[in-house]
């Protein structure tokens, strides 16, 4: 087990930051606490470095409880979205701060350091400082200066805002190769979906204080749970639905037949834009909509149809404004959301 | 974009002149031969030669370089402490808004209320424990109260541009309160402190209204032996002596300058 933490609250005079939180993290795995801005996200991953403290709840790394534990004394290492580099070391001193501080004999501590920065592809930039590198050599000697410690759990906290955006999908890629060859813990904070999808294996969507949905990043993808975290991965088409039948539902656009059991009797329903296809012919047509805008996007297409849908096809067609489509409903496509806000992590399951 | 007209510079290097044309004219009577009045008598440094021979202004400059060191020294280390507690201990708002007030009281406080407090403060304490007869040590107590304030001003200035994330990341990386102070924070403040230590040290070096009041007999400093010769009548060995404290006074500015040089981040 990587990481439990039990009922996480925390307080900030009258504001509530996280509202008993429970999250489960396995050894090994790559997880990202995926959420707005404000949603309790970076808390969260501060008091399981010990830089805060949380108002009640407990902290179990590994099996032991590390709740009272301050964060120098927790086998747990950051990467801060600042980077937070000593200034005033080298990079080499910078990679070598966590293990001098554990008392590890110079020669030695320098020794890993180099491997960790070699692991970095930072080999030859030893003796720079810190404002002598660009943004993305900075966020690597982040990396190092925290892997260098062989924490138990590495905790990243937005670790590529700084970086841009073509960088960033690099970047991605790499940390998700590092974690994997290292099979280590690693936790990260995002609010960048295509961020957390890229590199994670299991992910939490958090709303406010509250983790709305967990699960494996296809999971949440394909299945989000609610309007709230559907909302958030953008599937963007959201339907009132009544249901008529164990497995059918009646909507403004017609009758559907869905994969799933329905849990209510009338509630909210949504499609992912890339799910709906143009029907075949007349019997595969679901519903009929008029193209009200074509957007082209170069390797896809978008169309927004007059009864406000969103679609989108990876080829290209050549449909036009005003062109009448039959659009076909795949019984998978459809996504039924669940009225409840948040999402309790059965935390003995984890373990 | 247009560059700075002439005139404009002009106008600076004329209130350049304005500001400094006293002190240059200061320095050109201490070269001056003749002992009375405005005419020039030539080029002599006979008032320097005069100055270093004069047992009390030898003594007062000591004093002066004693009182400055000390009081320097202790409030840099009381300054920083005080810094570093005001604002890296999580006050509430309202105690944060009073001790920030407290801070710069002492700043803007006329240096004459401060001198007479401090009088009145140091009588006290002889009159309950016999101790604390004005002279060397009441002047480092007096220098180091009002030295504190622009010291702690100083570093909190640098403390709040590192913020507290390289501290954070220091604790991450399992650092204890005492490493975390002498290897991370206290090397990232000691840009602000050395300013802080160099404001003080020119603050003590000519601060006369504190001195005034709480020298003793034997602990006059230069500013106060300037003053007492004044009244009977400019010398040239004053001219000579201001000269001195004014080189001394710059030569420590651009000391510091230099060694901030970070100090335009």
């Amino acid at each position: 087990m990587g990481l439990t933490a039990y009922a996480v609250c925390k307080n900030y005079g009258e504001t509530r930051a996280l509202y008993d939180v429970d999250l489960a993290v396995n050894k090994g795995e790559f997880f990202t606490l995926l959420g707005p801005s404000g949603c309790g996200k970076t808390t969260l991953l501060r008091i399981i470095a010990g830089l805060e403290m949380a108002d009640n709840g407990r902290i179990v790394i590994n099996g032991r409880d590390f709740t009272k534990i301050p964060a120098n004394r927790r086998p747990v290492n950051t990467v801060f979205q600042s980077y937070a580099m000593f200034p005033h070391l080298t990079v080499l001193e910078n990679v070598c701060f966590g293990l001098i501080s554990r008392s590890i004999p110079k020669a030695q501590a320098i020794e890993k350091a180099r491997a960790t920065l070699d692991l970095v592809r930072l080999t030859g930039f030893e003796d720079r400082k810190p404002d002598q590198l660009s943004g993305g050599q900075r966020q690597r000697v982040a990396l190092a200066r925290a892997l260098a410690n062989e924490p138990e759990i590495l905790l990243l906290d937005e670790p590529m805002s700084a970086l841009d955006a073509k960088l960033r999908v690099q970047v991605q890629v790499e940390l998700r190769q590092i974690q994997q060859r290292l099979e280590k813990t690693f936790i990260m904070v995002t609010h960048d979906q295509q961020e957390a999808l890229t590199v994670s294996d299991r992910m939490a969507v958090m709303g406010v204080g509250q983790v709305a949905q967990y699960g494996s990043v296809r999971e949440v993808y394909d299945r989000p749970r609610n309007r709230f975290v559907a909302d958030f991965l953008q599937t963007q088409n959201f339907l009132d639905a009544e249901r008529v039948g164990q497995r059918e539902i009646s909507t403004n656009l017609g009758r559907w037949t869905l994969g799933d059991d329905i849990p209510w009797e009338k509630g909210c329903i949504t499609v992912r834009p890339e799910k709906l296809q143009i029907a075949s012919d007349a019997s595969a047509c679901d519903f009929r909509a008029r193209v009200n805008t074509v957007i082209y996007r170069g390797c896809y297409q978008q169309f927004i149809l007059d009864n406000g849908l969103l679609m989108e096809t990876e080829t290209v067609l050549p449909v036009a404004q005003g062109d009448e489509l039959m659009v076909h409903v795949p019984k998978d496509a459809v996504i039924v959301l669940h009225e409840d806000e948040f999402q309790r992590m059965d935390l003995r399951k984890v373990i | 974009m247009k560059r700075c007209s002439i005139g404009s510079s002009i106008g600076s290097i004329a209130i350049f002149i304005f500001l400094y044309l006293p002190m240059l004219s200061v320095a050109i009577f201490s070269f001056n031969a003749s002992k009375m009045g405005l005419k020039w008598g030539g080029f002599s440094t006979e008032w320097y030669g005069r100055l270093v021979q004069n047992e009390t202004i030898l003594n007062a400059a000591w004093n002066t370089l004693v009182l400055a060191v000390c009081s320097t020294f202790i409030s840099t280390i009381i300054g920083t402490m005080l810094a570093i507690g005001m604002f890296r201990f999580p006050w509430s708002r309202r105690a944060m808004g009073k001790l920030n007030l407290l801070l710069h009281l002492p700043v803007v406080t006329p240096d004459i209320i401060f001198a007479v407090a401090l009088v009145i403060a140091f009588s006290v304490i002889r009159y309950l424990t016999g101790l604390f007869e004005l002279g060397m040590a009441s002047m480092i107590v007096g220098h180091v109260t009002f030295q504190i304030s622009f010291v702690a001003l100083a570093v909190k200035g640098r403390l709040e541009l590192i913020g507290h994330d390289v501290e954070e990341a220091a604790c991450d990386l399992y650092a204890g309160y005492w490493r975390v102070l002498t290897k991370v924070l206290l090397p990232m403040l000691m840009p602000g402190i050395v300013a802080g230590a160099m404001l003080a040290f020119t603050l003590s070096l000519d601060d006369f209204v504190i001195s005034f009041f709480t020298a003793g007999p034997k602990s006059g400093t230069l500013p106060l032996f300037i003053y007492a010769s004044v009244k009977r009548g400019i010398t040239p060995e004053i001219h000579a002596l201001s000269t001195i404290i004014m080189v001394a006074t710059i030569c420590t500015v651009a000391l510091m300058q230099k060694l901030t040089p970070d100090a335009k981040h």
